[in-house]
């Protein structure tokens, strides 16, 4: 039985334990035999300390409440076990079995430790639980005491004040209930004592550093009974019997778990994290975190499953995770179709029992059971709104997944996805690094990055380290490095030139230099074009540019250039005034020749200003020539131009052809003007020579002739050779006015018979009776002479004598060429005499003398022609064949 | 006709090598005229070839520099191999003819047939 206790209450003073800890604490050690870990200082002594508060509420609703010690204590131990305040709970078992005094009572004799055991392994009462107890009370009429501790009773009295404990507005009726019972004193010393418990519950948890007292910490030590029953892993949250008491429970749980878990779970992402980080490849990083999490929740399998819902099919990463369990690494979505439904709506699945999970497919369900797992987490993994994988946690028996491990499970998603993301990342900049190396060394480029802020250190790229000849280690350069590997001729102006661009404004550094290429000590050219970023006060910030080696097109315009000034040298060292023009005569360049020749500048004779350099009646020819040079590619005219030292137009030879580019057309023309005025000259001076030669030669047979005459009219009167002589004078004149006119007019057989003829006939020209034919062909002037002086033998005898004598007679002269093909090829020329019979005297004088000599004779000789002169009674027939193919020369 | 009083040509075998029939015929008659045994005459540079090497010994030859318009000097570098003195007969300046026949005399046409002896024998 309780024992009754009395409503004189000592009155305690409240002391301020700023001033009096000791005394203070003496004060609650005499009353509750202890002193508790709540009531001591907690601090400095200059910090809020309401202990004293806390101390007078214990006293009056708690220590000095009228309710019986034991149903106090008990009460106390109850409650805090539905709130799992292991302090108090703890603390308080500690009172009633007389660690310290129970309820502050020396007088109640403390329970033995299988009492408390017990109380501890009452189950905790469910809403079923609360209304039985309340039904029961209800039926009691007489008012009732405080329950016996133990007492089937004061279950039922825990059960109603657990639900009042909880959420005291919902069960207000049934507090109507206990003061029917028990009487409204009891039901106002009963709130005291839950307002008090919950006050201090309060405190212990506000107060998480409150550790239990040395006493307590004995009895966890002692009985391991206790100590299971203290912190045993009972699911307190299923026997509250309100869904919202549940939920508050279950919170309150959470949060003392997370608490208590925190650590571990820090311990784990710490682990997670250390395992993830010196993994590059997407697979390994699922490995490793698949089997970390798996571990530390002690579940039976953690996969990653990469889900393609273009083509149906999921990829299981990792299939050890499944050990002893058939996992096909493809599946198709089907079976969990509905699953992957709610997936991709970034919802995590939790399945505490496949069994009694209804929005599962069959088909799923069959797959779990296959695959022997009872529960699972399945956590979505998103990129960018569309479901690509999930991380699924599962055990092969149920298991109630807590909001810890859930979030727990979506926590290593979130980190192993971006951990993938970022090995995705890596992969792709390795990839593209690889790329860009490949690039650079193709093109012959060496990257470099300079953060500046970092002074000037640049990082080299492989194909810089190339260009540049470093050595593979070498990663980063000073600028100091650079210098020093830069020609000593360029050193200046290559730093002078970065110097200025970085002290500008520049977007862009642009250089070229010589360096000394330190793996061989090769002098390269370098061509340097450098992004410069600024920073908001324009200095620069960092550089970004590529380095290319040049040396080969420096070479190649070096070797340009000189050809270039061999090439300019050559056209203004010829003594011809050269130019460039375009198409249409317009000129583009005129070389320093035609500048002093003419006094033109070079602007005057760009375009047509040329022309005015050129004789104003030649214009029009040169404009000429060029409408014709398109046509036939070269231009080719003579003109005058004016040499301006004197003014003098000189006759100038222009030549020029088309340069053309690769597919034919016409780039420009090139042309040169050559000075031929002393050549025209030269040649006028020849033409007058050959004329006064001619005049010379003709005037000297004229002399011979007349001193032959002269002498011959004082030796004798010689008429026969006055006359003989004279004619053969007039015969050779003839052949030489021929023989000068030659260049014009080629020399034919034609020519020679019909010259000579015509002499004989004088003005009436060939004479009567006389028929010449053969085809046109020309004779050698060696040959000239020699046949002119036979045929005009001939045709004298012929006129004199012959058939030209008489009426009636005919002479023809033919010729022809024999033995055209072949190697002995001649002229057969014919000269044929029919007509009166002649006359003795005739005869004799056609039969000896001078001509037939000269046919039978000079003839053979000179020009190794065969001959044939035969006189008949009707005339003369007279065959000349002579060699027309040039003898064989011998080499000189 | 004797040109010279002292048939400078007496005995003397001469090759006469001239394209022009009526020179060739004048100049024959008068070397004979001085005593000449005359070998030729011949107007082609193939004919003075072939004649020379059939001649045997030959004392001097004159020689047209201008044989049918080519110049005739594979004759005198024959004459000068077989050590024929000789002379060039021509109209053209001195200065037309190469170096290497610088040792040879020049007689302008008409020919002084005692400068041709004296060039050839002295």
């Amino acid at each position: 039985m309780y024992q009754q206790f009395s409503r004189s209450v000592v009155e305690v003073d409240v002391i301020d334990p700023r001033e009096l800890d000791d005394t203070f604490e003496r004060v609650i050690t005499q009353r509750l035999g202890v002193l508790p870990h709540v009531y001591r200082r907690v601090g400095s002594r200059d910090r809020f300390d309401d202990r004293g508060a806390l101390w007078a509420f214990a006293k009056r609703s708690y220590l000095d409440n009228p309710l019986p010690s034991l149903f106090k204590e008990r009460a106390f131990i109850h409650l805090s076990r539905l709130t799992r305040v292991r302090y108090c709970l703890a603390r308080h078992s500690g009172y009633l079995i007389g660690k310290g005094y129970p309820a502050g009572d020396r007088s109640a004799q403390p329970q033995a430790i299988t009492e408390l055991l017990a109380l501890l392994g009452q189950p905790l009462p469910d809403g079923e639980a609360v209304e039985a107890a309340v039904a029961r009370l209800a039926a009691i009429e007489a008012p009732l005491g405080i329950p016996e501790p133990g007492s089937l009773r004061e279950k039922e009295l825990f059960a109603v004040l657990s639900a009042l404990f909880i959420d005291p507005p919902r069960w207000r009726q049934h507090a109507e209930w206990l003061a029917r019972v028990f009487g409204n004193a009891s039901l106002d010393a009963l709130r005291a004592l839950l307002a008090y418990v919950k006050a201090e519950h309060f405190w212990a948890e506000s107060h998480p550093d409150v550790d239990f007292e040395p006493d307590i910490a004995a009895l966890l030590q002692q009985s391991p009974e206790f100590a299971q029953r203290l912190f045993g892993d009972e699911p307190a949250a299923t026997l509250i019997p309100d869904a919202a008491m549940r939920g508050m429970l279950a919170e309150m749980k959470r949060t003392r778990d997370a608490l208590d878990g925190l650590q571990d779970r820090n311990a784990f992402l710490l682990k997670l994290g250390d395992g993830l980080r010196p993994l590059s490849d997407p697979e390994p990083v699922q490995r490793e975190a698949s089997r970390l999490l798996r571990d530390f929740l002690r579940a039976d399998q953690a996969h990653f499953a990469e889900i393609d819902e273009l083509t149906e099919s999921i990829r299981i990463v990792d299939d050890r995770m499944g050990e002893g369990v058939a996992v096909s690494p493809d599946r198709a979505i089907a079976p969990i179709r509905a699953a992957i439904g709610e997936l991709r709506t970034g919802a995590t699945i939790v399945i505490n029992d496949v069994s009694r999970f209804s929005r599962f497919d069959p088909d799923g369900k069959r797959l779990c059971f296959e695959n022997g797992i009872r529960s699972l987490v399945c956590v979505p993994i998103l990129k960018d709104g569309s479901l690509i994988a999930a991380l699924s946690v599962a055990s092969y028996g149920p298991r109630r997944w807590t909001s810890q491990d859930v979030a727990l499970i979506e926590d290593v998603a979130e980190r192993v996805s971006s951990a993938i993301e970022r090995a995705h990342a890596e992969q792709k900049l390795k990839l593209r690094e690889a790329e860009l190396a490949r690039v650079q060394e193709i093109s012959n480029v060496g990257g470099i990055d300079v953060d500046v802020a970092s002074g000037f250190l640049g990082r080299r790229s492989p194909e810089y380290r190339r260009i540049h000849g470093l050595p593979d280690h070498v990663r980063y350069e000073s600028h100091a490095s650079w210098l020093s590997r830069v020609h000593p001729e360029d050193r200046e102006q290559a730093d002078r030139t970065f110097q200025e661009a970085m002290a500008g404004t520049a977007a862009i550094y642009e250089s070229e230099y010589r360096i000394i290429r330190q793996s061989d000590g090769a002098t390269r050219w370098i061509y340097a074009k450098i992004d410069i970023e600024r920073g908001a006060d324009g200095r620069p910030t960092r550089l970004v540019g590529a380095h290319t080696d040049i040396t080969d097109r420096k070479l190649g315009e070096e070797a340009v250039r000189d050809s270039e000034h061999r090439l300019r040298i050559l056209m203004e060292g010829i003594p011809q005034l050269v130019w460039r023009s375009r198409d249409d005569g317009e000129w583009t360049w005129a070389s320093p020749q035609w500048q002093s020749f003419t006094g033109q500048s070079v602007a005057e004779a760009m375009g047509l200003g040329w022309l005015e350099a050129v004789h104003p009646d030649d214009r029009p020819t040169a404009r000429e020539a060029w409408t014709r040079a398109a046509e036939v590619s070269v231009l080719d005219v003579e003109y005058r131009v004016r040499r301006a030292s004197d003014g003098a137009y000189l006759w100038h030879h222009t030549r020029s052809t088309p340069v053309r580019d690769e597919a034919g057309n016409i780039i420009e023309w090139l042309g040169t003007k050559t000075d031929v005025q002393q050549m025209k000259e030269l040649q006028e001076n020849q033409a007058l020579l050959v004329a006064e030669l001619q005049h010379r030669t003709r005037n000297l047979i004229a002399v011979v002739r007349a001193i032959a005459q002269q002498t011959m009219t004082i030796t004798g009167p010689t008429p026969a050779f006055q006359e003989q002589f004279g004619r053969r004078l007039a015969a050779l004149a003839r052949v030489q006015s021929l023989l000068s006119r030659s260049e014009e007019e080629p020399i034919t057989i034609d020519a020679l018979v019909r010259l000579e003829l015509e002499a004989i006939g004088g003005q009436a020209g060939v004479p009567k009776g006389a028929d010449i034919s053969g085809p046109p062909i020309r004779i050698r002037h060696s040959i000239v002479q020699t046949l002119a002086l036979a045929l005009h033998e001939l045709a004298t005898n012929a006129c004199k004598y012959g058939a030209l004598a008489a009426e009636g007679g005919s002479l023809s002269v033919t010729w022809s060429i024999v033995n055209a093909a072949e190697e002995n090829t001649y002229v057969r020329l014919v000269w044929l005499e029919y007509g009166p019979a002649l006359s003795e005297a005739s005869r004799d004088a056609m039969q000896g003398g001078y001509g037939r000599q000269l046919i039978e004779r000079a003839l053979p000789y000179t020009l190794h022609a065969r001959t044939q002169y035969e006189l008949s009674e009707n005339g003369v027939r007279c065959e000349i064949e002579i060699p027309i193919a040039k003898e064989k020369r011998r080499p000189e | 006709m004797s040109v010279t009083g002292s048939n400078v040509f007496q005995g003397r075998r001469v090759l006469l090598i001239e394209d022009e029939f009526f020179i060739a015929y004048d100049t024959a008659i008068n070397l004979q005229t001085n005593g000449a045994y005359v070998i030729g005459p011949v107007a082609t540079i193939d004919e003075a070839m072939e004649t020379l090497a059939a001649a045997g010994h030959v004392d001097g030859a004159l020689l047209d520099l201008n044989l049918q318009g080519d110049m005739s000097y594979p004759v005198a570098d024959a004459l000068l191999q077989r050590g024929v003195p000789f002379v060039f007969t021509t109209g053209y300046d001195q200065g037309a003819i190469p170096p290497r026949y610088s040792g040879v005399k020049r007689c302008e046409k008409p020919l002084d047939l005692v400068k041709v002896a004296e060039a050839l024998f002295q």
